[in-house]
């Protein structure tokens, strides 16, 4: 397997290219298509650690991704993502076919993007989001969001007069990471997902659910996840509001918990290059408990993005945080050992081609 | 208000109405002569932000685009979609970052966008007024 430097370099070389020439667009070889997209981040904690940052601050948060589409024929196209994350090795992220039947049903083939909520098929592409940091629902520990399932899923679109309503169908079953995959044994994901562009121009209002079973190494039943999130947002010219709330519901025999994550997020452009954002975030973790830190987290967030041109951006943000359920959550400070309000400042470059 | 400032204000309404219409003048949107379809100007936004991937009466969209260093390209983004080129292209990028769509192709000036849909009975395209010939049709000006 290739080195992570490997795919950094090659990326970054695609990318400065293509920024030294003031014109950064995807690479075109016949029925090849090459995009890419990437960020580097630092970030520091008064208190507490998360996401691989405490106190003395970190550069490990990063992604790099090279996305490879090929035209098959008119209706259909092979797609694939290849991504390193925080230094580690290369993983093909997805990778499927699909085929377009009619005009409106799109069938998918392969190790496919889960369509969750607004943010789940281009979660790591910072450039296209307000905050470096992903809204709290994202954040892997709550368990809501599966970035890709091994198996078959479709869109069917049904035009409106004004507006339409995308439904996806899928099925099949989480295909984990190297080194998740020897803790859990997967038995089936399915899910869908209702999207609907109303008639107001700008208004989206989305509903997604899904359910999953797994296995945990050691752990005497199947743990079944039940999860759906509700959306709305709303664009014009300027200004992008975004709104979701999550749910989770889990249970291994007896054993039952829950997890709700909610957050609203506002951004506008001031120029095309100056936009700031603020963001409030909520996090409800299994076992809540008013009286204890670890189990809750509530965010203010407000950054800045500055948006050099259509490729480039760089961002400033810092997190007002109560109670550090994430951080616990992600078992990076342990319950009882961590400070009830602290703050993270986040500074980060993103690109895209 | 000071009267230099009023000024200032007319000079600035004066060349605002003046360039607006040189701007929607600067491009046309074409389709194949065989296009019979009849769609607006929201339609168009759509259809170059991904948003609309089919005619009304069917078929899928064929997109042809001009190259970012294109005058044409900024004039048509301005006037038919009211979104900047910027705007634009992290449009496309979410869609292609979600491998849910790819943008239009970009082809190398007008006639090469008279050529791709002249060809293709599904394509549309941008071109500037005075590169109009028989061999398309004009669908918005």
């Amino acid at each position: 397997m290739p080195q992570p430097s490997f795919l950094r370099r090659a990326a970054a070389a695609l990318a400065g290219l293509a920024f030294a020439t003031g014109a950064a667009q995807a690479a075109e070889f016949g029925n090849i298509t090459i995009n890419g997209y990437g960020h580097q981040s630092f970030l520091k904690t008064t208190d507490n650690t998360w996401l691989g940052a405490d106190g003395s601050g970190s550069f490990n948060e990063n992604v790099f991704a090279l996305v490879l589409t090929a035209k098959l024929d008119e209706r259909s196209k092979i797609w694939s993502q290849l991504t390193s994350i925080s230094g580690t090795s290369i993983d093909v992220h997805w990778f499927y076919v699909d085929r377009t039947f009619g005009d409106n049903l799109t069938m998918r083939a392969g190790k496919v993007l889960t369509p969750l909520g607004f943010y789940n098929e281009f979660i790591d592409a910072r450039f296209l989001q307000q905050s470096t940091i992903l809204p709290l629902l994202y954040q892997p520990d709550t368990d809501l969001v599966v970035e890709a399932y091994g198996g078959l899923g479709g869109t069917w679109t049904m035009p409106m007069t004004s507006g339409r309503i995308d439904f996806d169908l899928y099925g099949g079953q989480i295909v984990e990471f190297a080194g998740e995959a020897a803790s859990q044994k997967q038995k089936g994901l399915f899910g869908g997902r209702i999207d609907w562009r109303t008639p107001i121009d700008g208004l989206r209002l989305m509903l997604s659910a899904s359910t999953k079973k797994q296995r945990t190494l050691g752990d005497p039943d199947d743990t079944t996840n039940t999860s759906m999130i509700l959306s709305a947002g709303y664009t014009a010219d300027r200004l992008d509001l975004k709104a979701e709330y999550g749910h989770i519901s889990r249970s291994m025999g007896s054993l039952d918990s829950k997890t709700s994550v909610a957050y609203l997020q506002a951004g506008y452009s001031l120029t095309d290059n100056w936009i700031p954002f603020a963001r409030y975030d909520m996090l409800r973790a299994p076992g809540y408990d008013s009286g204890n830190a670890a189990t809750y987290q509530n965010t203010v967030a407000i950054g800045v993005t500055y948006r050099m041109n259509g490729n480039l951006a760089l961002r400033l943000e810092n997190h007002f945080n109560t109670g550090y359920g994430a951080a616990a959550l992600s078992g990076e400070t342990a319950a009882g050992q961590g400070q009830k309000t602290w703050q993270m400042l986040a500074a980060s470059v993103a690109f895209i081609f | 208000m000071t009267p230099p400032i009023k000024r200032l204000l007319a000079t600035a309404a004066i060349v605002t109405a003046t360039l607006s219409p040189a701007l929607a003048n600067d491009v046309v949107v074409i389709v194949n002569k065989d296009n019979a379809g009849a769609v607006d100007k929201a339609f168009i936004a759509k259809a170059f932000t991904g948003e609309a991937r089919s005619w009304p009466d069917g078929g899928t969209v064929t997109l042809f685009d001009l190259g970012d260093d294109n005058p044409t390209r900024a004039a048509f983004y301005s006037t038919f979609v009211g979104r900047s080129a910027a705007q634009v292209k992290a449009a496309w990028a979410q869609l292609v970052f979600s491998g849910k769509a790819t943008p239009p192709k970009v082809v190398d000036g007008d006639a090469e966008v008279k050529k791709a849909v002249a060809a293709n009975k599904l394509a549309v395209g941008y071109i500037k007024p005075s590169s109009v010939d028989d061999t398309v049709k004009v669908l918005l000006r």
